[in-house]
């Protein structure tokens, strides 16, 4: 056995067995690079059945390789065998083995030809950059043996060529790469090709990404464009992938191309800033226009956990000054139950709900109503009418501006945070009481029944049609999500009850819940994009402390005129996306929780 | 017992309908013997007068700079004045009754203002118009398309308003009736009004029709059958394009010369100019060769006070409004001054007038009809005085009074 120089650049000599009529078998190791975490040997084999490589200094172990093959017709010229007796190979490690090594190509019944080669810990750059630009051809197999060495992956790509003229089996192009540093980004394209090419994105630092995770739909551009020279291969041309890894502006992101025997970079872009704020962000992203029934999936592959985390980041980075708290007319001393309205897009709600409240003694002596700004362009407004509705209607109240708008969510843990009663009514602005004692009515329920943690109400629609009666799961295939119902909207209900019904969970329209509880369960989530099932939310989280969830049926007597405040967000294309957004981190949470819950009913349903 | 009447304009800078019978009705019970105290509360614009605040015009009455802020909601320009200076005037002079002639103006607000302020206070409401049922100035008169409307609906509206939404139509109608609970009874000048405002959700026991009253001293003797060259038509009122006057023009135009030569039509109404472009070349168009055939009149704007010597010249009133009206002034002066009227079928009209009895009805809106009614009113023998005679004696102030005051008894 042979054993070469270390920094050789040249590790083995050939070592042969020859036959009678020429060369019986043969190995060589030619090349043999270390890069950090990074090991390639290439080499040729005559004849053979397969080749191992043993780690000699540890206790035998057989290290796998990622192996590939290529021709090598000069070293069959050399030997005068015909070519197809010759095989070049490539093995790779993204994390290599430490130890010298040993190669063995194994010729079934007769002794193995071996090599033992002493591995260098870290090869010299330049040696690194010969062996990775003499295998340019095979970049595909080094872009997976070297995922973890970026500076090598870098080397390489710098010197893949655009495509030559007459390469015509993929075309690709990057038209955005955009994201936020620290947290990750997007980038978006189209790529058209033959099924065996590869597609990757690899950015200025190294860091690679395939692009058979993309998420992909059709474009009718490139089909009309594409489809003369690749025909069906035209579709499903975009793509779209998230960046989790490091980004620096100015840096640039390309998309490789890669067959069998080459890869080219097809396209190159800039990173450029993307928007910091979540809602502004998925405005961005959502416009992308992947298949609905694999939103969930995108989400989770690529960009839901950006968004999350740019929530995160928004919520962290909240001013710390205490909110503004104005107090119109004379506040309760000791109130029995705060009343928390978020204020989003409108103010003229208060209008109808002041004028309500005004004739219900028990809620202007008892209620401490507290109505949340959560809109900058209401804060001048509410300025110059609050004082004069408070004294119009003779129903005091405070308003609380946390100086940013939360959110329905984080809007009305702040009005929570800043009120004092024991009880807590979460109250949309656009719900309408049409009669006195309610309030007080839905206290007494919760007061002698400790057991229940939130209490709903039946809500209506204006025409008396019941807009809510609690709220079921129901499994979304298309959304691969448990959606919130709402069971008999829209028709007339049965008689309303004294007695409150139980319920799988209560929209948050209107809720009473025992200050203690909300902050027990940390109050609502304020993570979900723009606002939507924090409602079920709670109820899951009260839920989990072993309360139950319940109704009142009242008689027409809380109108709800449902959704108006949102009118002002933008498309329903847009608010689609952000439902089905929220869907799926609620899914991600509780999509557990619900399954065995909706067991738990099955089973008491046909018990009875 | 006190009481105070609060109307939405003084007759001495306004002299529409409502306010004058709110005038009328105030000064009825002032001059009521042993009655007790009245006085007139009336909402002015006057640039003189600061805004939201009540000065004295005259002794027993005031005026009241007030407007309206929304007019979606019908909500009060200035709530401080509502509950600062209004609400002091109301604690000084603690009346008994307040007859509410019209909120426009004021405010929807004041119903409960005045409730809150003085709970004991019996409060009476006298509807003028449609204008809480309707956004479209009261008129129950689609938008654009201008077609009759017959019910409101929060559908209905938000078609009308497509800016506005089928919820802010219930937030609207909602904010009013809430304070409309605070009235403790409603007047409706027309059995239609009434039945309108019942559709919408009033409870009909809470409405009563009393009608306008008119000052009956005016009531002419019959005098001989007069012997003209032509008959008379007149139309009096404001030349809107709710009045009707280019059905009228329209109409005459239908008519056979040979039937044209033996009538001749006034028209006695003001504020044409301030209408529309296409309306005044409409009018001007439809009226100019009548005119210059000689039987055409347009005599223009007149003085309340000549009224009276204008009617009677002619032999009939005609009123061809193409929206409800509610209890049109005009129809009750014509009875008073003895005129059988001709006015479209519909709503206040049709209730006001008899068809075939004080007067007749045509199609509303339909001018070929309205010809057809003027050719039988020139050419049938002896149907004007058949009318005439059956015309009864309009509500007089004192009635009207006596029944206001019946309510609140």
């Amino acid at each position: 056995m042979t054993t070469l120089a270390a920094d050789s650049s040249r590790p083995s000599a050939p070592v042969i067995r020859r036959a009678q009529d020429g060369v019986a078998a043969g190995l060589c190791v030619d090349r043999v690079v270390a890069d950090g975490e990074f090991l390639a040997l290439s080499g040729w084999a005559i004849g053979g059945q397969d080749l191992t490589f043993t780690v000699a200094s540890g206790d035998g172990v057989s290290m796998l390789p990622s192996l590939t093959f290529f021709p090598r017709d000069d070293v069959a010229a050399g030997y005068g065998i015909p070519d197809n007796l010759v095989k070049g190979f490539l093995a790779t490690w993204r994390n290599r083995p430490r130890g010298d090594m040993q190669v063995r190509l194994n010729l079934g019944a007769g002794e193995p030809l071996g090599i033992d080669l002493r591995v260098p810990e870290q090869s010299r750059a330049a040696e690194v950059a010969q062996f990775l630009t003499e295998k340019l051809s095979l970049a595909r197999f080094l872009f997976e043996g070297l995922i973890n060495s970026p500076a090598a992956i870098s080397l390489l790509v710098n010197h893949l060529d655009e495509p030559p003229a007459g390469f015509n089996r993929a075309r690709g192009h990057i038209e955005t790469a955009r994201g936020i540093e620290g947290v990750g980004g997007l980038v978006v394209g189209w790529t058209v090709g033959e099924p065996d090419v590869s597609f990757r994105l690899v950015d200025d630092q190294g860091a690679v990404v395939s692009l058979s995770g993309a998420a992909r739909w059709t474009r009718n551009d490139i089909v009309e464009a594409m489809s003369r020279d690749f025909g069906d291969y035209a579709f499903n041309a975009g793509f779209l992938h998230g960046w989790r890894g490091p980004l620096r502006f100015g840096g640039s992101v390309r998309v490789i191309a890669s067959t069998d025997d080459a890869s080219y970079a097809l396209a190159e872009i800039k990173w450029s800033p993307a928007p910091l704020d979540p809602v502004s962000f998925a405005r961005w992203v959502f416009e992308f226009p992947t298949p609905r029934e694999k939103f969930a999936e995108r989400l989770t592959k690529h960009d839901g956990a950006i968004i999350n985390a740019l929530i995160e980041r928004k919520i962290a980075r909240r001013a710390k000054t205490p909110p503004t708290i104005q107090e119109y007319g004379r506040q309760a001393e000791r109130p029995k139950c705060a009343v928390v309205v978020p204020l989003h897009g409108r103010h003229d709600f208060m209008l109808n709900q002041l004028l309500a409240f005004s004739d219900d003694a028990d809620f202007v002596a008892g209620a401490e109503l507290i109505y949340v700004i959560d809109d900058h362009r209401l804060v001048s407004p509410l300025a110059v009418d609050a004082p004069m509705f408070a004294a119009s209607f003779g129903v005091p109240f405070r308003t609380v501006w946390g100086g940013e708008n939360r959110g329905f969510a984080g809007a009305t843990n702040l009005g929570v945070a800043n009120s004092c009663a024991p009880f807590v009514l979460l109250l949309n602005s656009d719900v309408i009481p049409l009669a006195s004692g309610w309030l007080e009515r839905m206290r007494s329920v919760l007061v002698a029944h400790p057991e229940i943690g939130l209490l709903g109400a039946r809500l209506h629609h204006p025409n008396g049609a019941i807009q809510h009666d609690g709220m079921g799961f129901q499994w979304e295939p298309t959304w691969q999500a448990y959606l919130n119902k709402h069971p008999g909207a829209g028709l007339p209900g049965s008689p309303s009850r004294e007695k409150f019904v139980k319920r799988q969970a209560v929209t948050a329209a209107c809720v009473l819940i025992r200050r203690d509880v909300y902050d027990a369960v940390g109050g609502l989530d304020e993570k979900f994009l723009i606002g939507d099932f924090e409602d079920s939310d709670l109820c899951l989280k009260v839920r989990e402390k072993g309360l139950e969830i319940a109704c009142l049926p009242l008689p027409v007597t809380l109108i709800h005129l449902e959704r108006q405040s949102f009118s002002a967000i933008g498309t329903s294309s847009f608010r689609d996306y952000v439902a089905r957004y929220n869907a799926w981190r609620h899914q991600a949470r509780w999509g557990a929780a619900i399954a065995k819950l909706s067991g738990v009913d099955k089973e008491r349903a046909t018990s009875k | 017992m006190k009481v105070i009447v609060i109307a939405h304009a003084h007759p001495d800078f306004s002299v529409g309908g409502a306010e004058i019978a709110a005038y009328n009705l105030f000064r009825a019970i002032k001059a009521r013997p042993g009655h007790g105290e009245a006085i007139f509360l009336a909402r002015t614009e006057l640039a003189s007068q600061s805004h939201g605040s009540i000065m004295m015009r005259r002794p027993g009455e005031f005026l009241w700079r007030q407007d309206i802020g929304d007019w979606f909601r019908l909500r009060t320009q200035n709530p401080m004045s509502v509950m600062g200076v209004f609400r002091e005037f109301l604690k000084t002079e603690q009346p008994d009754v307040i007859f509410l002639h019209h909120y426009v103006n004021i405010g929807v607000e004041v119903l409960r203002e005045i409730k809150v302020t003085l709970p004991d206070c019996l409060l009476v409401v006298t509807l003028h118009e449609y204008v809480a049922i309707c956004n479209r100035n009261g008129q129950m008169v689609k938008n654009k398309t201008k077609k009759l409307c017959y019910r409101e609906s929060l559908e209905d509206c938000s078609n009308c308003f497509p800016e506005r939404t089928p919820q802010d139509f219930w937030l609207r109608k909602h904010y009013i009736q809430k304070n409309f609970e605070y009235a403790d009874a409603f007047v409706a000048p027309s059995e239609f009004l009434r039945r309108r405002y019942i559709e919408w959700g009033i409870p009909a026991e809470h409405i009563t029709v009393i009608e306008n009253g008119q000052p009956s001293s005016l009531m002419p003797k019959a005098g001989p059958p007069s012997r003209q060259l032509r008959t008379r038509f007149g139309f009096f009122g404001q030349i809107t394009e709710y009045k009707g006057v280019e059905i009228l023009l329209q109409a005459i135009h239908v008519i056979s010369n040979e039937i044209r030569a033996k009538a001749v039509f006034e028209i006695h109404g003001a504020n044409l100019e301030s209408q529309g472009q296409w309306f005044q070349e409409l009018i001007d168009t439809l009226r100019k060769p009548l005119i210059v055939e000689g039987c055409l009149r347009w005599v223009g704007p007149y003085e309340p006070t000549e009224l009276a010597q204008r009617m009677s010249k002619v032999d009939w009133v005609i009123v061809p409004s193409i929206w409800w009206e509610n209890s049109p002034m005009v129809i009750q002066e014509a009875f008073v001054n003895g005129k059988p009227v001709i006015c479209a079928g519909i709503g206040g009209m049709a209730e006001k007038v008899r068809d075939g009895v004080d007067g007749l009805h045509f199609e509303v809106r339909n001018p070929l009809d309205l010809a057809e009614t003027i050719v039988r009113a020139a050419s049938e023998p002896g149907l004007c005085q058949k009318l005439k005679a059956n015309i009864r004696a309009p509500l007089s102030l004192e009635q009207c009074a006596d029944s206001y005051l019946a309510l609140v008894a």
